[in-house]
């Protein structure tokens, strides 16, 4: 019976750290704002992010009557830099904050009256050009993500977060409580509490092997594509990194928990045979 | 002197017999409850996993009852196009976007495919590399579009010029082959046109 409910704490311990590590994981990646600005510094996402700005306005010019270089230089590295974290500020702080286009505006039209200031151009064709002008400003906000929804991410976010919170205070009090029950009991037979650990440990072992093996034969991660090539590779590099932390932390946990059931009992038994033993020594000398 | 590491083994083996054994509880449960959602949540992903190096391309073929097996992919060339009087000879892409266009001619992916006998859908930029001279075309001129599965010709019968809002209420039929080619409209503009110039050509080769 004791051993049945030392099982039982053990499942509890397992499936409270591996909740709690999921929600650490996703607390100190997805979640957090730091982290995402040093993926996209480490991909070079505003690189990659201006240059397919660059390219999707390129898809407006063909059928615009002007020439290619109407587009040079009207967005900068910098500006592209300043609204994504714009972008990122209104979705993790709040912060609703607009990103402004007007300075593409301004350089683009300067560009078209350079281009346009030997042709006469009638009133229809000068709406046309701003209707042109406005497409490519929104063209920009579409490549960087800027969407009208940021806040209400950050709705959801904020409630994550606290939800989040919540759950680490609960999940370490489970984790404590469980230990507690599984020493106080087992205090005469302290090999049974690192037993036990070891079960929990082998169980979160398994479970994440087999959920990083189940999720790697089902889900094509390398191929992904949301949104554009410079955001699709940032979220794939970060799926990946969080799978192969995932798949050695799983591998630790199952070395460590099948160390944690082989060591202490290899210590118990050979402590209850070598007594065994002497004792059996002892018998045969007095008999003898 | 072995009995003690017999004693170990077996406690291990129980031991890493029972956190198995509560692995698949575990992934049974799971996928008790979850199952479903979790069967849509990996459909999801893959919708948007796409794996452009290892496309393989199959043959496109038409049967006697003009239906095709092997649809292009999306934003894959799978035709070219001839109009001899404005000497346009074009390669045709299966998809609409503006990254589409920039290649060549393209083929609004809720139209039919030459052959099948119904309306199909070509646009491409009147820039001076496609459409600059569509003002040319008058009625009876040919068109003639090759694809790997068939050559296809059409004759115009009509032009028409509608708003840019209007393009997505084009005539498509299943009963009779038209091919509706339209560019923006008007040719020589400067800045971003909002209205198109179409062109109706009729099947003419059977």
């Amino acid at each position: 019976m004791k051993s049945i409910i030392n099982y039982i704490l053990s499942i509890v311990l397992a499936l409270a750290i591996i909740v709690f590590y999921f929600i650490n994981l996703a607390s100190s990646t997805i979640l957090s704002e730091q982290y995402i600005l040093s993926k996209l510094d480490e991909h070079d996402y505003y690189n990659k992010i201006h240059e397919q700005i660059k390219s999707n306005f390129e898809n407006y010019i063909h059928q615009s009557g002007l020439e290619e270089d109407v587009l040079d230089n009207i967005i900068t590295k910098e500006k592209v830099k300043k609204d994504t974290h714009i972008i990122l500020g209104s979705i993790y702080d709040g912060l609703n904050q607009e990103v402004d286009t007007s300075e593409i505006k301004e350089n683009l039209n300067k560009n078209i009256e350079k281009y346009i200031q030997n042709v006469g151009i009638t009133n229809e064709q000068k709406n046309s050009i701003d209707t042109f002008v406005n497409h490519i400003c929104n063209e920009y906000k579409t490549t960087i993500s800027h969407f009208t929804f940021e806040n209400q991410i950050n709705q959801y976010y904020s409630q994550m977060v606290k939800i989040i919170n919540m759950s680490k205070k609960v999940l370490l009090i489970t984790i404590g409580i469980d230990f507690l029950l599984l020493i106080v009991p087992n205090l005469k037979k302290i090999y049974k509490c690192f037993t036990s650990v070891g079960v929990s440990f082998t169980i979160i072992g398994l479970i994440m092997l087999i959920s990083n093996i189940f999720i790697n034969i089902k889900i094509k991660v390398q191929t992904i594509l949301i949104l554009n090539d410079a955001i699709s590779e940032v979220l794939r590099n970060i799926l990946i990194e969080i799978l192969n932390s995932s798949l050695i932390i799983g591998l630790l946990a199952l070395i460590f928990g099948i160390i944690m059931i082989i060591i202490p009992n290899l210590i118990h038994n050979y402590k209850k045979y070598g007594k065994l033993k002497s004792k059996d020594e002892e018998t045969y000398e007095k008999n003898n | 002197m072995y009995k003690f590491i017999s004693k170990t083994i077996k406690a291990t083996i129980i031991n890493v017999i029972v956190a198995l054994f509560s692995t698949i509880v575990f992934f049974l449960c799971i996928y008790l409850l979850f199952g479903q959602e979790i069967d849509d949540a990996i459909s999801l992903i893959n919708k948007v996993s796409i794996d452009i190096d290892n496309k393989k391309e199959k043959e496109i073929t038409i049967n006697e009852e003009n239906k095709i097996s092997n649809y292009p992919e999306y934003g894959t060339k799978y035709a070219d196009i001839e109009i001899p009087k404005i000497d346009v000879n074009l390669p045709v892409y299966f998809g609409d976007t503006l990254e589409v266009l920039k290649n060549g001619v393209g083929h609004s992916s809720g139209s039919y495919f030459p052959g099948e006998g119904g309306s199909i859908i070509y646009m491409g930029h009147n820039s001076k590399k496609v459409f600059r001279r569509f003002s040319e075309l008058q009625i009876g001129n040919e068109i003639t579009v090759r694809t790997s599965y068939g050559e296809f010709k059409y004759k115009i019968y009509d032009m028409q010029l509608i708003n840019e809002t209007e393009i997505d209420k084009l005539p498509i039929q299943k009963d009779k082959e038209v091919l509706m080619i339209y560019t923006c409209y008007p040719f020589n503009n400067i800045g971003y046109t909002t209205q198109r110039y179409v062109i109706y050509a009729e099947r003419n080769d059977k």
